[in-house]
C-alpha cells in the first residue's frame, strides 16, 4: 500500500459531467489520475477549499453518520482496477474490540469521505504500477521542445520590418 | 407526524433542479420539495430498479449503517426555514439507542427508499405547505380559456379564401 495525497482536481473541457482527481505519491513522483463524477468532484473540492454550504452535502451526511455511530475511519484504499473501473474500500474500526469493517466504495466517495474524516488515502502497489503515470525526464524534454518551437517562431520574425514601418 | 410516500420526481425543462412530490398516505395532500439533480437521480435510480455497476453514494451510506449494526427507523421532514426544508434521519444504534442526524430531505428520502423505512412530514409543515389538487372546476376553467381562444378566431376568414 502506497500513501497518496490529493494533488489536484481537474475539470474536463470535453465533458461537464466529469472531473479528474489526481493523486500523487507522498514519497515519490508517480501520479494516479481517476475520472470521477462532477458531484463527487465538487464534494471533494468544496471541502478542501473550505467552501461553506448552508446544508450538509451527501458526503457530509455520510461522514456525520460514521462519526455518530462511533466508527473510527482508519484509511481508504484504492485496491483494484477492472474493466476500466477503479475500486476502493473504506476501512474502519468499531467498538472496544476494534472490530474491522470494510466497505466497498467508488474511489470518489472514499476520497470525499477521507478528506472529511481526515484519514490517509492509499493505493495498492499493483494499481499504481498499471495506472500510475510518472513525469519523467522525457516529459521535461518535451516541454523544452515546446519552448524550442517558440524559439523557432521568434527567430523567424523579421524585426527589421518594424523599422521600415516607421 | 404525517406519513408520506414518494409520489413523483419531476423534471422542469427550465431548471437543473428537480422536484420530489411527497403524498400524504391517507389523503390527497402533496408536498413538493425542490432538490438537486444528483439526489433526484439517486432516488429515481433506486425506485426504477436501475442497475448500477458500482455503489452510489447513498448505497454506500446504507451499507455503512448496516455494517455498523445500526438501522434506519424513519426519516422526517421536520422544518422549513428561509425556504429551505430540513430533515432528520432517525437511526437506532446496535446498542439500542436512537440517534437523530441532520440531513437534507433529498438525502433522507434517497436513504429511506433504499432501506424501505417510513417517511414522515411534520404536521405543521404539511398543514401549511401541503397542496391539494384543484377540483374538477379547475379543469373546466382551463378548458374555458381554450374555449375563449376558439371564440376569438374569425372562422369567416377561412371561407373568404
Amino acid at each position: 500500500m502506497i500513501e497518496m495525497k490529493i494533488e489536484s482536481i481537474r475539470i474536463s473541457l470535453m465533458s461537464t459531467n466529469q472531473q479528474v482527481v489526481i493523486l500523487k505519491e507522498l514519497d515519490g513522483e508517480r501520479r494516479l489520475p481517476i475520472f470521477i463524477g462532477k458531484t463527487e468532484g465538487d464534494a471533494i473540492s468544496f471541502h478542501l477549499n473550505g467552501v461553506s454550504v448552508p446544508r450538509p452535502l451527501t458526503h457530509d451526511l455520510a461522514a456525520s453518520i460514521l462519526s455518530k455511530l462511533n466508527a473510527r475511519l482508519s484509511y481508504v484504499l484504492i485496491n483494484d482496477l477492472r474493466n476500466q473501473h477503479f475500486y476502493a474500500s473504506i476501512v474502519m474500526h468499531l467498538g472496544e474490540d476494534e472490530q474491522e469493517i470494510v466497505l466497498d466504495a467508488r474511489p470518489s466517495d472514499a476520497i470525499a469521505i477521507a478528506v472529511r474524516l481526515d484519514c490517509p488515502i492509499f493505493v495498492d502497489e499493483h494499481v499504481l504500477e498499471v495506472a500510475g503515470v510518472e513525469l519523467t525526464d522525457e516529459a521535461e524534454a518535451d516541454s523544452k521542445e515546446d519552448l524550442g518551437a517558440f524559439s523557432d517562431f521568434i527567430s523567424s520574425l523579421d524585426l527589421s520590418d518594424l523599422d521600415k514601418d516607421k | 407526524m404525517v406519513e408520506v410516500k414518494v409520489d413523483a420526481v419531476r423534471v422542469y425543462s427550465m431548471s437543473s433542479h428537480r422536484v420530489v412530490i411527497l403524498k400524504d398516505l391517507e389523503s390527497e395532500r402533496f408536498l413538493p420539495i425542490w432538490i438537486g439533480q444528483p439526489e433526484a437521480e439517486a432516488i429515481t435510480i433506486h425506485l426504477t430498479n436501475t442497475r448500477v455497476a458500482r455503489p452510489l453514494t447513498h448505497d454506500l451510506i446504507v451499507n455503512a449503517i448496516r455494517e455498523l449494526g445500526a438501522t434506519v427507523r424513519y426519516v422526517i421532514v421536520n422544518d422549513l426555514r428561509e425556504e429551505t426544508f430540513y430533515a432528520r434521519l432517525v437511526l437506532r444504534t446496535r446498542d439500542g439507542k436512537d440517534l437523530s442526524i441532520d440531513s437534507r430531505p433529498s438525502d433522507a428520502i434517497a436513504i429511506a427508499v433504499r432501506v424501505g423505512c417510513s417517511i414522515y412530514v411534520d404536521d405543521d409543515i404539511m398543514a401549511q405547505h401541503g397542496q391539494q389538487p384543484e377540483e374538477e372546476a379547475g379543469q373546466e376553467e382551463d378548458l374555458g380559456a381554450f374555449k375563449d381562444f376558439l371564440s376569438t378566431l374569425d372562422l369567416d376568414d377561412l371561407d373568404k379564401k
